[in-house]
């Protein structure tokens, strides 16, 4: 086999894994580790941008638990339900991981999350019906704050919807609920967010 | 940094030798988790066939007490099943919620199966037995049976009122016989116009609770004879019995 064929096999090798869903990927990583190498580099910079935003970490603390969340899922793999969004699965046990954390995390210094864009803050004004009370670019700076006075569990159910982008049907997976507890919750947290914003007015 | 990470990840695997846990133990601890529920399920209908059966004892007396009848269910009601099959009920909850697919159920939903599935499971149940069964079993056993498992043995020990609850010590002679109440007093008992319960035989050593009046001087006039139902294992039996019957004042024979 020469150099260049080689090279080609491992691109070839390369495309087809990345080709790979999610769960074909976590019942390949059974195998062989390198395959949970892909699922690391997937879920990186999500999870990174999930944990500071719920827990306020610097990006230090971030990824020293995002190491822990991953060796968790390695050891874990044969708990994986098919009938789960592995992306459900996997923030499930990072915000568990996060959630161990939280107490001893809590009473280091807190980073800002990063900048949000103009499209997002657009989104979350209209979905939570606060366009006309609020300036965007209010909001956009001020955000997190008012994310870190909401109830803990409306600042999470908030983040999962909005940032993380996640159904009802990944909510109520991620935090083990019910579909109906999470709509409800959703309702309180909503409420409660526009009761902030409307105290800041 | 992402490069960092995956590599940190994927050596720190390597070099604990971290391998995946296997599939049987998830299994065997979802298995745990089914069989514990489906245990707990399983003891609270047999909890609530013993609360069938006490409960349903007394109901016939009910229409021939005049008032009070609100009083005597409220203190006639088994507490101590009732808060046992609570608990039972809340470790199906427990378990049942922890099993893999448990949260997708809501709370009210769980309890009202269970609660369902446990009045359907104990009503068969107590058809069978199990619940005088299980009555009986505590009567002879739980030291504690009349203070707290069966506060109707005190409930039936009220002669002044009309309640009187025992075991019968004498022959029959000219429908007049002795018994023997919980605390060890002999009771001289009347009983030419009751009405006896076809369940039962008037005999020595029969148990038995009656609805009447009260004479004075240790004599009761029974006006309907019942079989003792709960509690009748505690007579004699019962650590706590046994001590009041030691105790008992002569000449009267068993």
């Amino acid at each position: 086999m020469t150099k260049k064929d080689r090279s080609e096999g491992t691109n070839y090798l390369s495309d087809s894994i990345e080709g790979l869903s999610d769960e074909e990927l976590a019942k390949m990583a059974l195998v062989k580790q390198s395959f949970f190498g892909q699922i690391i580099k997937r879920y990186e910079r999500k999870l990174i941008s999930y944990i500071k935003k719920i827990s306020n970490v610097s990006h230090e603390d971030a990824e020293d638990i995002l190491q822990d969340v991953f060796i968790k899922v390695y050891k874990n793999l044969n708990d994986f339900d098919d009938s789960l969004k592995f992306s459900s699965w996997i923030y499930r046990i990072c915000r568990n991981e996060v959630i161990s954390n939280w107490r001893k995390r809590r009473a280091r210094p807190q980073n800002s999350p990063e900048e949000l864009d103009e499209n997002f803050i657009k989104g979350i004004t209209s979905d939570l019906d606060i366009e006309r009370e609020i300036d965007r670019k209010y909001l956009k700076r001020n955000i997190y704050k008012i994310l870190d006075k909401l109830d803990i569990r409306h600042k999470d159910i908030l983040i999962l919807k909005f940032f993380e982008e996640c159904d009802y049907k990944e909510i109520s997976d991620i935090m083990k609920m019910p579909m109906g507890t999470v709509a409800s919750l959703m309702n309180r947290a909503k409420k409660e967010f526009r009761k902030k914003i409307k105290k800041i007015i | 940094m992402t490069k960092n990470l995956e590599q940190t990840v994927l050596e720190k695997i390597k070099k604990e030798n971290i391998k995946p846990e296997p599939k049987w133990k998830f299994l065997l601890k979802n298995c745990t988790l089914w069989f514990f529920a489906g245990a707990s399920l399983v003891f609270g209908s047999m909890i609530f066939s013993v609360i069938l059966y006490m409960t349903l004892n007394d109901w016939s007396a009910l229409r021939h007490l005049g008032g009070g009848k609100f009083k005597f269910i409220m203190m006639g009601l088994p507490y101590f099943w009732i808060i046992l099959l609570a608990i039972f009920i809340a470790v199906v909850h427990y378990n049942f919620r922890n099993t893999k697919k448990g949260y997708k159920y809501r709370l009210p939903i769980i309890i009202l199966i269970s609660v369902v599935a446990s009045v359907l499971l104990g009503g068969v149940l107590y058809k069978a037995g199990i619940g005088k069964g299980l009555d009986d079993f505590t009567a002879k056993r739980a030291a504690f049976y009349r203070k707290i498992v069966n506060k109707r043995i005190d409930l039936w020990h009220r002669p002044e009122e009309g309640f009187l609850a025992g075991v019968i010590i004498s022959d029959i002679e000219k429908n007049n016989f002795q018994l023997e109440d919980f605390k060890g007093d002999a009771w001289g008992v009347i009983m030419e116009d009751a009405v006896i319960m076809p369940e039962i035989k008037i005999k020595r050593n029969e148990r038995i609770k009656m609805i009447g009046k009260f004479l004075g001087d240790y004599n009761f006039e029974a006006r309907r004879i019942m079989p003792m139902g709960p509690g009748r294992d505690w007579f004699r039996n019962n650590p706590e019995a046994r001590r009041f019957f030691r105790k008992r004042k002569p000449p009267f024979s068993r």
